[in-house]
């Protein structure tokens, strides 16, 4: 029994002390990252928790402010000719890696090469077709062409030269993108996969890597060669992977996390209370939506996959389901992105009242009513949030429509493979942009695009976005592929994500404006 | 290490000795009232339901505005104007989607008490006569059996479940399958190591000396000797199965919304369980006093059964 | 004992051997994939990664390689998650910690487990036996992941005594929450199995004789009744051991002490092959070690037992 006694005494002592983050480590700060990075190769990055790290250690050609607008990186100016196929951009004098030497455009164009090359098997190399549109990029990834055939030069030590295969006007803004992040071509040959370790990474941003345990943290420090070192207040960066969102929420309120990377939803109202100032609630770049099987019957119906979309009361789902401040949504692309107008379709200029009479009529026509419900066959992953607003959405549609409801969660990739297999009638869906461009999102649902689960197939919608591509001004077609999608209901945007994290009162700086969440450490300082 | 204990392989004196058990049971006080209160548990489970208004899927809108406040227990709606119109009240509260906590513990607890008792019966039943075999045949059988123990109790589970879920697609029966998979593992291996001391008691070894048939010996002579652990660990299987089908539940197995079980009412009160408690508390509740039951039930069944306890 | 364990040896390699071609087999059957997420990959870019890790070979020939490089090179591959590490890596970074907490929860369960159960065994139907076995139940009836949280939120969050999470470098104010966690369920099952099993043997003729013949209670209990008392006990500390250290899931999860217990559930959610094969392979040889000390234990508690 003594052990028992020794125990309680080293409670007792343990009483004293105090593991709040202590003073002597307030230029460090604590960041909860989600997850544990799959990679922190900027070439393999996957997401978010990875890009969070390669947003400190390294520095693209261009960068996000706070608000989300694209501002000079690594490079001090850029220009593009030839309507927009040609970039050149020149890099600012004076860059250096963490480990002395000179960032050269050169580094930009072995990074760029590395990324589409299949050796590398990059799972975002599409980025550098798909978004960057960069000339043979694809036929690289296909193995088609030599990497070394990629469109991009470095025509001398501060000039990088890109062409793409077509206009992209908002390049830039693509190029502030983690996949597009230089890296050091000799320490990756001598140190082949391992050169993302401690002590082997070598990096061009504010901070450098110190140390990484997997699944418990990682730290970065200070990166004493970075051009803007003197402007950079904090000392030091520790990431950590915290899934466990009540576990994390705990470590924010035991003064051991400076900023959460999300909340538990069912805390949110207790949180606004307690915690006003800390809790934050800023847009993100992301839709959640229902989809429809549209080649199932009778979802192959337009009338009633609209009925379905109309009758959800979207205010009560971001009131009382989310309420983490989302946007009700009545149209695919978030409204807040940039440069698109959405139409005015149905969903957002009647009342909810008005909505449910349409429904029911449209779903009678359809052929179904109380009388003869119409049974769907809803597939969701399994997470708590999702059960509620599925619940609650399910309820809505079996009180106003009659509507029989089999709810079926499956595990993540049991439900990717489902919904691939086209095994649901309806399913839940999210989509994050993967820059502030209204085509991230209207290019899912093009005939054949590899997420376009519903297989929705439009040739007036797959038209206007080729024209869209190839116009001065997209915006006026994305306008009217989204009034497609709105006639059609392909699928049922329901709202538009926010961000919600905890950030400590002494946290200062964070940029809740950029709606992407790309987040600079060297941009914050600590109170 | 000596020891008179024995059983007498005779049918006549086996049935006596049924009689004698359920004397026994019915006159051990801890053990009747757990099971008076087991049948009350049983009775909640079927009748529960008819406590309550509502029904364990309708979502009250009132509620799910602000279940923190709208949604606690209580016996008139916290909803002035909920009251008003003459909405239901939730005695046990709502869950956090704002539907009855009371309707879906008793929905829940028709799963869950199965889910227990079958994976205690498979636990009970497959574990003890495997375990028995295997240690009484000992030897290379036992070096079998127990190396496929020892590969069941290692391999991936989590993949078996995932696999019965793709090819079956969901089904409540497949529950009890991945349950009854690996429940029975230890018990085995816990009876084995019985049956390895039991098997060269005096007994034993005179049945065999009688010319006793192998099955014989290990279902008269074995088996009952072991009971008495046996019934203990089940007691302690049966929580953990609860709790594991929510496991099993969230692979996409087993029990779908807006169907519930104790364990999955569990694990999503534990997530809220700092602002609306009684989410966590009542199944918890609903667990403590089940298993309580079963632990007391199955002392005295132990002692009961206990063949050396012969008054 | 030499000639036993080397026997156990050798059966253990044939053990393994089935163990991973089942799990292999098994895990190849479950839907998705490594490569499998939400933003659909082109094919062109599946194509090259699964051509990097070999996934576009024939799964007997993936399987061939698996078991050329295990065998040859003791080589459990590269993780398909955690791109950049490989599955020996993370295992030797994660099972010390997992071992670290294990060794001490099994430490506190037998040295207040069997203890508390043997008490309330001899003074059953008392308010000893009572208040141990109320503790007991409610070990076992609190899940962990009800029992960590509730822990951190008074400890850590309301009384600030203890760190919320972390490993801290293995300080132990840092594994006291998770220690506490871990072994709370165990300790009340053993005390449980402890306590049904003495009572039985204390209920047995030649203890009652032993009794009757005037022997101190202390006595009997120690030369008497103790040995076969532990037998299922000592069953049961196998299994609990080797759950203590590749069942630490929730305390992964909660204090992020970085424990291989998550990687049991992690790698199967994100279907990483090499990393389950691996981790697989680790608790299969903990299970079979175990077994045969219990085994062993066996002939220590009784010597007429023979295998």
């Amino acid at each position: 029994m003594s052990s028992i006694k020794k125990i309680a005494l080293s409670m007792a002592v343990a009483g004293t002390a105090t593991f709040a983050i202590s003073a002597a480590s307030a230029a460090t700060i604590v960041i909860g990252n989600g997850a544990e990075p799959a990679s922190i190769d900027p070439g393999k990055i996957e997401g978010q928790p990875g890009g969070m790290v390669a947003y400190q250690l390294f520095e693209g050609l261009t960068a996000l402010n706070s608000e989300g607008e694209v501002i000079p990186g690594a490079a001090e100016s850029w220009t593009a000719t030839e309507n927009n196929t040609v970039w050149t951009f020149e890099l600012r004098d004076g860059l250096k890696w963490s480990n002395g030497e000179d960032v050269t455009a050169a580094d930009f164009e072995y990074a760029w090469k590395r990324v589409v090359s299949p050796e590398l098997a990059s799972p975002y190399s599409w980025y550098m077709s798909k978004a960057a549109q960069i000339k043979n990029a694809q036929e690289a990834i296909d193995g088609t062409v030599e990497p070394s055939m990629l469109g991009v030069t470095a025509v001398d030590e501060d000039t990088l030269r890109v062409e793409l295969k077509q206009s992209v006007p908002y390049f830039p803004s693509v190029a502030a993108h983690y996949t597009m992040y230089p890296v050091p071509q000799e320490v990756i040959e001598e140190h082949g996969d391992m050169w993302t370790r401690p002590g082997n990474m070598v990096s061009n941003g504010a901070y450098k890597l110190d140390a990484w345990t997997l699944n418990e943290k990682m730290d970065l420090v200070r990166n004493t060669n970075y051009w803007d070192n003197a402007n950079v207040a904090l000392d030091g960066v520790t990431f950590l992977p915290i899934e466990d969102e009540n576990s994390e929420l705990a470590r924010f309120e035991a003064g051991e996390i400076h900023v959460t990377a999300t909340v538990p939803n069912a805390q949110i109202p207790r949180l606004k209370r307690e915690f006003a100032d800390e809790f934050t609630i800023y847009p993100n770049l992301a839709v959640y939506y229902y989809e429809f099987n549209t080649e199932e019957p009778p979802f192959d119906d337009r009338r009633v996959r609209k009925a379905l979309s109309l009758a959800i009361d979207r205010e009560v789902i971001v009131r009382a389901v989310t309420k983490g401040g989302q946007t009700p949504a009545y149209t695919f692309v978030p409204t807040f992105v940039a440069g698109f107008e959405a139409p005015t379709v149905a969903e957002s200029s009647l009342n909810q009242i008005e909505r449910d009479r349409m429904a029911i009529e449209l779903l009678a026509e359809a052929g179904f009513g109380k009388d003869n419900p119409l049974e769907v066959d809803f597939l969701y992953n399994t997470s708590e949030f999702h059960r509620s607003v599925a619940v609650a959405i399910s309820q809505m549609w079996k009180q106003k429509l009659g509507v029989e409801m089999n709810l079926q969660n499956q595990e993540w990739k049991t439900f990717l493979e489902t919904k691939k297999a086209g095994g649901f009638d309806v399913a839940r869906a999210g989509w994050g942009g993967d820059y502030n461009e209204a085509s991230t999102f209207l290019d899912l649902l093009r005939t054949g695009h590899g997420n376009n689960d519903s297989n929705f197939s439009n040739a007036e919608y797959d038209r206007l976005l080729v024209e869209a591509a190839r116009a001065e001004n997209a915006n006026e077609y994305y306008t009217k592929a989204e009034a497609i999608i709105s006639e059609e209901a392909p699928l049922a945007p329901i709202f538009y994500y926010t961000r919600t994290r905890m950030i400590s009162e002494n946290v200062q700086g964070w940029p809740v404006g950029n709606a992407q969440d790309v987040v600079y450490v060297k941009d914050l300082s600590l109170q | 290490m000596t020891t008179q204990d024995q059983v007498l392989p005779d049918s006549v004196k086996g049935r006596s000795l049924w009689d004698d058990a359920f004397r026994r049971f019915k006159a051990n006080r801890a053990a009747m009232i757990s099971l008076i209160v087991l049948v009350f548990v049983a009775a909640f489970a079927i009748f529960g339901n008819y406590l309550t208004q509502w029904d364990y899927e309708t979502v009250d809108w009132f509620a799910l505005e602000d279940v923190e406040f709208y949604g606690k227990p209580a016996m008139t709606h916290p909803n002035e104007y909920a009251a008003e119109i003459g909405t239901a009240p939730h005695y046990f509260g709502t869950d956090s989607d704002g539907r009855d906590l009371l309707a879906r513990l008793v929905q829940g607890s028709r799963i869950s008490l199965m889910v227990g008792l079958m994976g205690a019966l498979v636990a009970v039943v497959i574990g003890t006569i495997y375990g028995a075999v295997s240690g009484y045949m000992g030897g290379k059988v036992d070096s079998l059996m127990m190396r496929a123990v020892e590969i069941l109790m290692s391999f991936p589970f989590m993949f078996l479940v995932i696999v019965l879920m793709a090819i079956f697609g969901r089904n409540v029966l497949l529950i009890f399958i991945a349950i009854g998979a690996v429940s029975w593992l230890d018990m085995a291996r816990i009876v084995r190591g019985q049956t390895l001391s039991l098997k060269n008691k005096e007994f034993v070894e005179a049945a065999i000396a009688q010319g006793v048939r192998t099955p014989v010996i290990i279902m008269r002579h074995i088996v009952p000797n072991v009971l008495g652990v046996v019934v203990v660990y089940a007691t302690l299987l049966v929580p953990q199965m609860i709790l594991f089908e929510s496991f099993i539940s969230f692979l996409g197995l087993g029990v779908s919304e807006p169907q519930t079980s104790w364990g999955a009412l569990i694990s999503a009160g534990a997530d809220s369980m700092r602002i609306t408690p009684w989410q966590l508390i009542f199944p918890l509740l609903a667990l403590t006093i089940t298993l309580f039951c079963f632990n007391f039930v199955g002392d005295g069944l132990r002692d009961a059964l206990d063949p050396k306890n012969k008054k | 004992m030499l000639k036993f364990m080397l026997k156990r040896l050798f059966v253990a390699i044939p053990t393994l051997l089935i163990l991973i071609t089942v799990s292999f087999a098994l895990m190849r059957a479950a839907p998705g994939g490594p490569f499998t997420s939400e933003k659909t990959p082109p094919p062109a870019v599946l194509e090259n990664l699964n051509a990097k890790y070999n996934l576009d070979k024939h799964i007997v020939v993936q399987y061939g390689i698996y078991m050329r490089d295990l065998i040859l090179y003791q080589d459990f591959g590269p993780s398909f998650k955690y791109q950049d590490r490989s599955v020996t890596e993370i295992i030797e970074g994660s099972f010390p910690r997992s071992a670290i907490i294990g060794l001490w929860s099994f430490f506190f369960i037998i040295i207040i487990g069997i203890p508390i159960g043997i008490w309330a065994a001899v003074k059953q139907n008392h308010w000893q036996d009572y208040s141990v076995m109320s503790f007991a139940m409610s070990g076992v009836v609190f899940p962990n992941f009800v029992l960590a949280p509730l822990c951190v939120w008074l400890f850590a969050v309301k009384l600030g005594w203890l760190p919320a999470g972390g490993w801290g470098d293995g300080q132990f104010n840092y594994l006291i929450l998770p220690i506490f966690a871990m072994a709370t369920s165990y300790i009340a099952q053993v005390a449980r199995l402890s306590r049904g099993s003495m009572i039985e043997v204390l209920s047995s003729s030649y203890i009652r004789t032993a009794r009757a013949k005037g022997l101190p209670t202390s006595i009997v209990l120690w030369r008497h009744a103790m040995k076969p008392a532990l037998m299922p006990v000592i069953t049961y500390l196998g299994i609990a051991f080797v759950g203590l250290i590749t069942g630490s899931v929730i305390v992964d999860q909660v204090f992020q002490t970085g424990g291989i217990g998550q990687h049991f559930v992690q790698g199967a959610t994100n279907r990483d092959y090499s990393l389950i094969l691996g981790v697989t392979i680790l608790a299969g040889a903990l299970s079979i070690l175990f077994n045969a000390i219990v085994d062993m234990l066996y002939t220590a508690l009784d010597p007429r037992i023979r295998y």
